[in-house]
């Protein structure tokens, strides 16, 4: 079985560059275009391959800022479920405090 | 297939905001990448969840990965296709040009170019009789028009070719990309950009430094070879190949100077055994070079806290084509100036003889620049360039126009590459003058046939012997009247924004029909009135020895004619303040 360690703090620096990666990707995402191409040659065949290229870079680009967001989701899902197994943890170990202390 | 109608309107400036959005999004997506890379960095976790997430980190820097060479391919093949586009708007040009000097039509799909208004020749009368002096004429403007029409139906077709090329190749690129075929490896220095751009166009070349990360330019100048090769690369920013090749300076001054000294340590021990120590070849041209370098050094000297770049540094080699060293000095910043001028010196320009000289003239002509673009009430940056480019002729080689056609050849990537850095790296293309003096201006005019047109603004020929272009030399042989369609119009500048000047006193005015059209003969070009020369001395003559007196006369006026040749640069003439004014893009 791997050793458990985590910092939580350190999640939540991790959660943090992933949503700013995802941002980063939606942006080049929004303004990717090649539609110059249609003024700059009309009557190429280069128009509608540069369509489909820029659709490409974009659809790929779409899969990194979903990947990226289910990371930075995956990330908190993570540290919040770290979080309340350390909360239970605390409780479970609670009962042996409140045993030495003569509550039990 | 693209039709004639078509290629017409294709313009490379029209990819401009393609390549910008392109560079930008290329920096962002290294960027990306590297953020992806970075997520997990620093961050203090083991067991199953740092695992799971280390594999999903894998996989977003894999898609980052493509992306990222996916917008540098889609880059390097819209640069490259601007290129194409480029030469194809040249080569339309030209066919425009020749169709509107001699009024020629050419059909929308260009299967046919024609003349409506076609020479009528007569008919023969009796083989006996000879032809009369008209119908001479008759004959040689017949042949010259033929001539112009096979011309233009070539431009023609071969802009149609270039146009079907281009299209084909960029769409290749571009399907590639669409289909997701594009290979990416994760070892790749520069991810979809080529690893070093010699040899290709300037539009390539300044898209590729626009486009790399800092690091990756850190890595290029940690690279000696490629370090040096960018000193000189047509395309890099001006301020950057400066860098590099001040750096280059000093390394070779070291070089030549440890050559020289061992030259000179085996001269005193053959002398003192009486024997004289000849210089090899290699010795001899590493002295020339350290003379060139103590020029450059002394010229660099930034003056009134101007910017000076070294902006072309490449020491002689004795090989053809590179007999001299070849450098180049910007006065001002060429990276941010509004207008930039370019001047090609001419006969037996040297960088050790002549680099201390022009730039001084040229900041002189700099500064008259600026203060007319403030006197106007709009001022501007100006930046000159002293351009020595290219191996200058000596008296043996200034007949011929070989030199003049090489130093072009060089000269159109360099005024080229300002253009594309500026439009690449700052979008703000200057307005760019084209000086150019006694043989450079017959250079000059080699490169203004090929530059891009929209490239140079104004192109100016003073002191010149005369000008080159293919179709000025048609018009020479055809037998044509040369004042009907000289040949300056295939210089691929806008009609009016060719000027010329020349003091009547001058001693080029010795060589006139040796080196093409003479400008000041081109109705075309824009003679530019400058006086007389102030290079006149009075002279009197001793009553008593008039022969020799006679002989005097003629050596001293010869002196003035050749003094008279260098006058126009010097500051405080009506020629400086003409070039003046061209440089701040006014009209003279």
């Amino acid at each position: 079985m791997a050793e458990l360690k985590v910092a939580l703090a350190d999640l939540d620096s991790m959660g943090e560059r992933a949503d700013d990666a995802q941002n980063a990707a939606g942006s080049i995402r929004n303004s990717m275009s090649l539609d110059e191409v249609a003024q700059a040659m009309p009557g190429g065949q280069s128009i509608s391959a540069a369509t489909a290229a820029a659709e490409h870079i974009e659809s790929n680009l779409n899969r990194l800022y979903t990947g990226l967001e289910a990371f930075a989701d995956a990330v908190e899902a993570a540290q919040n479920a770290y979080t309340a197994a350390e909360q239970r943890a605390v409780i479970d170990f609670s009962g042996v405090t409140d045993a030495l202390e003569g509550e039990g | 297939m693209v039709t004639w109608s078509d290629v017409q309107q294709w313009k490379s400036a029209s990819l401009d905001a393609l390549v910008d959005g392109l560079v930008s999004h290329r920096r962002a997506a290294y960027a990306l990448a590297e953020d992806v890379e970075g997520i997990n960095r620093g961050v203090s976790w083991s067991g199953k969840g740092k695992q799971s997430a280390d594999d999903a980190i894998t996989g977003l820097r894999g898609m980052a990965d493509r992306t990222l060479t996916e917008i540098g391919e889609a880059l390097t093949a819209t640069a490259a296709a601007q290129d194409g586009l480029g030469e194809v708007e040249t080569l339309v040009y030209e066919a425009l040009t020749r169709a509107s000097e001699y009024g020629f039509t050419i059909a929308a799909d260009g299967s046919q170019v024609s003349d409506p208004t076609p020479i009528e020749i007569p008919k023969p009368r009796s083989p006996m009789e000879p032809p009369t002096a008209r119908e001479i004429a008759l004959f040689n403007e017949n042949n010259d028009r033929v001539n112009r029409l096979n011309e233009c139906a070539k431009a023609v077709e071969n802009a149609l070719n270039k146009a079907n090329e281009v299209d084909a190749t960029f769409a290749a690129a571009l399907t590639a990309i669409g289909n997701g075929s594009t290979r990416v490896d994760p070892k790749d220095s520069t991810p979809g950009l080529l690893d070093f751009p010699e040899g290709q166009s300037t539009e390539v070349v300044a898209a590729w430094w626009a486009a790399l990360s800092d690091a990756e330019r850190e890595a290029i100048k940690n690279d000696p070879d490629l370090y040096r090769a960018l000193g000189n690369i047509d395309g890099i920013p001006m301020s950057v190949r400066g860098e590099a090749n001040m750096h280059f300076l000093g390394e070779d001054k070291k070089k030549y100077q440890d050559i020289v000294d061992d030259y000179r340590e085996r001269q005193r021990w053959l002398a003192a055994a009486g024997i004289v120590a000849w210089p090899t070849k290699d010795e001899r041209n590493a002295m020339a070079i350290l003379d060139d370098i103590a020029a450059i050094e002394k010229s660099m000297r930034e003056q009134d806290g101007d910017t000076r770049h070294l902006i072309v540094w490449d020491p002689l080699t004795g090989e053809k084509g590179h007999t001299k060293s070849h450098a180049a000095i910007s006065i001002g910043n060429v990276d941010e100036a509004d207008y930039v001028s370019t001047f090609v010196p001419g006969l037996n320009t040297t960088v050790h003889g002549n680099m201390v000289g022009y730039t001084n003239q040229l900041q002189d002509l700099q500064n008259r620049s600026e203060q007319l673009l403030k006197e106007a009430g709009t001022p501007g940056k100006v930046a000159t360039i002293m351009w020595q480019g290219y191996d200058t002729p000596g008296f043996t080689t200034v007949a011929s126009t070989a030199r003049a056609e090489a130093g072009g050849a060089l000269l159109r990537p360099f005024l080229e590459g300002i253009a594309d850095s500026r439009d690449a790296n700052s979008s703000s293309v200057p307005s760019q003058a084209l000086l150019t003096h006694s043989y450079g201006s017959t250079t000059g005019s080699a490169g203004m046939q090929d530059v891009r047109p929209g490239v140079v603004d104004k192109f100016v020929l003073f002191g010149s012997p005369g000008y080159v272009t293919s179709a000025a030399h048609g018009a020479l042989f055809s037998g044509a009247p040369l004042t009907e369609h000289p040949g300056s119009w295939n210089f691929n500048i806008d009609p009016g924004n060719t000027y010329a000047m020349r003091y009547g006193t001058d001693v080029i005015n010795a060589t006139q029909g040796v080196l093409g059209v003479d400008p000041m003969d081109d109705p075309n070009i824009k003679h530019l009135e400058i006086g007389p020369s102030k290079y006149q001395s009075d002279f009197t003559v001793t009553p008593g020895n008039y022969e020799y007196a006679a002989e005097q006369y003629l050596v001293q006026r010869f002196n003035d004619s050749v003094d008279t040749h260098g006058e126009y640069l010097e500051s405080g003439t009506q020629a400086q303040e003409y070039l003046a004014q061209i440089t701040a893009g006014m009209e003279p």
